[in-house]
């Protein structure tokens, strides 16, 4: 690592405010990615017949694995209860919140929304059709994320690409180049994504509904990225360092990748947290007005949906509302330390 | 970087996307207009014209030629449904989530929910269906007679008849009627095509006696025969520009209340009023119904703010059949709690829509009839029905409920059966159970198909199905399409299953349009399963020539064991009735509401009681409180 590198690091941690957003950041994030293991209506560890089963990765076991008679899933619940029975040499240990993100519940003599309620586990309640706000919140969070990073980092790299050969080789491809993203971001997106749900086969898996719909979002954005990674190699092409590899016979792939990138990184570092927060808002948008991820998948456009159909369930919108406020405080908390941190006129140095 | 789309952003583009299409919409309207124009340029062909040009549909004879041994009906002597005790006045303060986006009654999106109140719920036929019996009862004519051969129903109009400007309604405005619905200048292929194959033509005795011709005998002519008239003397000879011209015209009805220019309000409000000194109220069957002086609709696009303003005072009555609004948004607040507002629950007996699930037989693996009927058992609707519908609604038996006799008397949908279900499975060649629980081929063929469904409340209703078919190795893949996509697909036969549902009408059920093999396999038609059986074609064709009803009420019920056998349909659930929250001031006749009725609006019994509003309005503000029990009446809910 290099000493300028380092000295920017120890500058994002020296801004406690962004420091700690970053790790609050990374503990949800990581939690998320292990949802399975707190949030779900598999359990952890089942003991059976003096045998340990791990249901929560992998395939699933039937009720008759554990001696009842169907051929289904098991539900764990159920067998919770069954086994605590005294005398019961079986058991089971239930996540945290024992309830997976499309799963209705429903209670006897009442129905959904059920308001939050620590006895029953819904700790902040449930949505419409009886299922768990904190599994679809983390579940959706985990999807959102995962969907905004992968943007993230397709649309980086059609955009270094593009920009830095815009800015690097000058002449007709920035001319063209330019024309063709003037003319590019003038295509209407929202029409292209309605065009595409309406056109995909019904057979499409969802998968590939969602990959087609990243596949738009990333066509759509690079525009932005790529000017300003244009500019940058314009102003930095003409540096000495450049003309100095350029006399030792480096080529333009060299000179790209291993002099001018690593030069322009502080851009692309800086915006990345804004991009990420943006792209959990389009996709949440999307969502919202039905073009987004395909149901029964969480997703917090659709908890918002339902929230503000559901006025008199408060739980459900605000729980959305405050989790979505509490992501997009800490990434811009990060984002700003980033900038900080990073910035040219603090500590600049040329290779 | 990535551009940043913000909800307002998104809402902005919707906005203008919604604009352009308008517009491009507009454009090819001019341009069709256009080319229609340069077509016919010299001479717009006048009505007169066109009946010279038919002389075999539009026929004149004098009053001898009438056959002499006709029996003339008028109903006149069934009960009445309205309220002796309903008083005039007042205005109605509804509202609408969308603004029409026009008022014309035909052409180019005339279709719209708003389309009830200017036309199903006012405009008044040459006879109406009584709503508790089911007979006919004379309107415009004062009596009619149906020809031996159940081809030809002869009308005598009421001479007192007149539209809402104050013209006579005559023989010349039936006459006009065909002219109008045949002219391609409407933009309405649908009419079109209805008015010309489903009618022989139309015979002039004179000026109030005339006689309608139908193509094919009917068992009940009066349904196909009673039409409404069009104002010849409103439109004249019609020309491409008719529907640009007419978009904001309301024509003179012989409904109880018009739409006057001043009262369309743009985007914000329109106020239907009453016509001064309306025919109907001199009819025995009309007076004492559509009591408001007024109607007026504001336009709010969302129902949570509809539902405040209701509870507000703002609005007289509130549909709350969803069970949300029933129970908890309603359940505990003061002015439901106070008596202000009623809650009321009225069972109908109505052919209901034939909502459920529709199978596309002609797909791979779906072409399996044990397939199909092991999905039938698959479906949860019950745990749908108990659990998300409250156990308020029904499950549909048959793909022709409601009928009364004409529905299948024994027949009931196949109930959630896991085991059945995976018997069928399993006979089909799902015989293992992979990893994920689905069950598979021997070669590894997993059970998975997509149910489309339009995005709304359906497609909670697919997420629980969703998760209960799983238990029988079924994958269900939802998915969730803009209502206007999912239709364009479901028509063009691109599904595999649909959610989704056919509005059903009197006298009897059909099974043409959904059940013949010409409709299968070919976009646009209602035959969405791709139904294709030949024992069936000959059976549909004869119960459609049939103009016996003891028999043709045998032969549907053997078309519904067909269709129930073909396991292509899997019914749905429905509501028995419909439910309504209003202010007490309006009120209601002793038994609510008529049998045929599936909205309090439809025939129009309430009325406003203006002392009682006074002394609510007073009350309101204090702690007073009044009766307050839901209202139930059961008087036609089915015993099952």
């Amino acid at each position: 690592m290099n000493p300028i590198t380092r000295r920017r690091l120890s500058r994002f941690r020296s801004i406690r405010r962004g420091y700690w957003s970053f790790v609050i950041l990374v503990g949800i994030v990581i939690a998320s990615a292990f949802a399975e293991l707190w949030i779900n209506n598999r359990a952890l560890i089942v003991s059976y017949g003096g045998k340990l089963y791990f249901p929560t990765y992998g395939s699933e076991f039937t009720g008759e694995t554990f001696g009842e008679n169907y051929l289904y899933e098991a539900d764990y619940r159920a067998l919770q209860e069954k086994f605590a029975e005294p005398g019961n040499p079986n058991w089971v240990l239930m996540p945290l919140i024992p309830y997976g993100p499309n799963e209705s519940v429903y209670r006897d003599g009442s129905f959904p929304p059920y308001p939050p309620s620590i006895v029953r586990e819904h700790y902040l309640g449930t949505d419409p059709l009886g299922r768990d706000i904190v599994a679809r919140l983390i579940y959706g969070f985990r999807i959102a994320l995962g969907f905004s990073l992968a943007l993230m980092v397709f649309t980086y790299l059609l955009a270094i690409a593009v920009g830095c050969a815009m800015g690097y080789f000058g002449s007709w491809v920035d001319l063209f180049g330019q024309r063709l993203m003037e003319i590019w971001s003038n295509i209407p997106f929202l029409y292209v994504v309605i065009i595409l749900a309406s056109t995909i086969p019904p057979n499409v898996g969802s998968n590939m509904r969602i990959g087609s719909l990243l596949a738009v979002m990333v066509v759509f954005s690079w525009v932005g990225m790529a000017q300003y990674m244009r500019t940058a190699a314009f102003r930095e092409k003409t540096r000495d360092y450049i003309a100095s590899a350029r006399v030792v016979g480096a080529g333009p792939v060299r000179i790209i990748l291993r002099h001018l990138l690593p030069n322009t990184l502080s851009i692309v570092v800086t915006f990345i947290p804004f991009t990420v927060a943006a792209g959990i808002t389009s996709l949440t948008a999307l969502d919202f007005l039905g073009f987004g991820i395909p149901p029964p998948t969480a997703s917090w456009g659709e908890l918002l949906q339902q929230g503000t159909q559901r006025l008199d369930a408060p739980w459900i919108v605000s729980s959305t509302f405050f989790g979505m406020v509490l992501v997009l405080v800490l990434v811009t908390f990060v984002g700003e330390a980033i900038r900080e941190a990073f910035d040219p006129k603090k500590f600049s140095y040329f290779r | 970087m990535l551009q940043k789309i913000s909800f307002y952003h998104l809402l902005r583009i919707g906005a203008i996307s919604g604009l352009i299409a308008i517009q491009s919409a507009c454009t090819s309207e001019t341009d069709t207009n256009s080319t229609a124009d340069s077509t016919s340029k010299e001479g717009l062909i006048t009505p007169e014209e066109y009946y010279a040009a038919n002389p075999e549909f539009f026929e004149t004879a004098s009053l001898e030629d009438l056959p002499a041994d006709l029996s003339w009906e008028n109903g006149m002597d069934q009960d009445l449904f309205a309220s002796p005790e309903a008083i005039r006045g007042g205005t109605l303060r509804s509202f609408m989530l969308s603004f029409p986006p026009t008022v014309r009654l035909v052409g180019p999106d005339s279709n719209h929910s708003f389309r009830n109140v200017l036309l199903d719920d006012n405009f008044i036929e040459l006879a109406d269906r009584h709503p508790v019996t089911g007979k006919f009862y004379g309107a415009l004519a004062s009596e009619w007679a149906i020809s031996e051969d159940k081809k030809t129903v002869y009308f005598r109009l009421n001479p007192d008849v007149t539209f809402s400007d104050g013209e006579s309604v005559t023989t010349a405005d039936f006459f006009y009627l065909f002219y109008f619905m045949q002219s391609p200048h409407i933009t309405a292929p649908w009419y079109n095509n209805w008015y010309t194959e489903e009618y022989d033509g139309i015979t002039r005795y004179d000026e109030l006696t005339f006689a309608i011709h139908l193509s094919t005998p009917k068992p009940e002519p009066m349904e196909f025969a009673n039409v409404r008239p069009v104002a010849a003397h409103f439109h004249g000879t019609l020309g491409p520009d008719w529907v640009m011209k007419n978009q904001w015209q309301f024509e003179p009805t012989t409904g109880p209340y018009e739409l006057k220019p001043d009262n369309i309000r743009t985007n914000r409000s329109i106020r239907m009023t009453r016509v001064e000194d309306w025919w109907g109220d001199r009819n025995k069957f009309y007076k004492n119904r559509f009591n408001p002086e007024s109607k007026h609709y504001e336009l709010v696009r969302d129902i949570n703010i509809a539902f405040e303003r209701f509870k507000k005072g703002d609005f007289d009555l509130f549909g709350l059949t969803l069970p949300e609004y029933w129970y908890e948004r309603s359940e505990g607040v003061d002015v439901f709690e106070r008596g202000l507002i009623r809650k009321a629950v009225f069972y109908n007996q109505v052919p209901r829509p034939s909502i459920g699930l529709w199978i596309n037989s002609s797909q791979p693996v779906l072409d399996d009839q044990n397939i199909r009927k092991g999905i039938g058992y698959a479906m949860n609707f019950d745990r749908v029905i108990n659990k998300h519908f409250r156990g308020d609604f029904v499950r549909l038996n048959t793909s022709s409920d409601g009928y009364g006799e004409f529905s299948h008397p024994t027949i009931t949908a196949r109930e959630y059966s896991i085991e059945k279900a995976r018997d069928y499975f399993s006979e089909a060649g799902y015989t293992q159970q992979g990893p994920d629980g689905i069950l598979t081929t021997v070669d590894g063929k997993r059970l998975s198909f997509t149910l489309a469904v339009a995005e709304g409340p359906r497609a909670d209703v697919a997420q629980i199905l969703k998760e209960e078919a799983r238990k029988a190795g079924l994958e269900i893949n939802i998915l969730a399409l803009e209502p206007t996509s999912f239709f364009k697909q479901v028509l063009e036969k691109q599904h595999q299953i649909a959610y989704s549902g056919w509005n059903t009408s009197l006298p009897y059920p059909r099974y043409w349009e959904g059940f013949h093999s010409v409709n299968a396999d070919r976009p646009q038609t209602n035959n969405i399963t791709n139904t294709a059986i030949p024992e069936m074609d000959i059976l549909i064709d004869q119960y459609r020539d049939s103009t016996n009803l003891e028999e043709k009420m045998a032969m549907a019920h053997r078309l519904e064991e067909m269709v129930y056998e073909d396991a292509a349909y899997i019914p749905g659930a429905t509501v028995p009735f419909y439910r309504v929250g209003f202010w007490a001031w309006l009120r209601f006749p002793e038994h609510f509401d008529v049998r045929l009725s599936e909205s309090p609006g439809q025939y129009g019994l309430y009325w406003i009681d203006p002392e009682l509003k006074e002394e609510i309005l007073k009350e309101r503000k204090g702690d007073s409180t009044r009766p307050n029990e839901v209202l139930i009446f059961d008087e036609w809910k089915n015993p099952s």
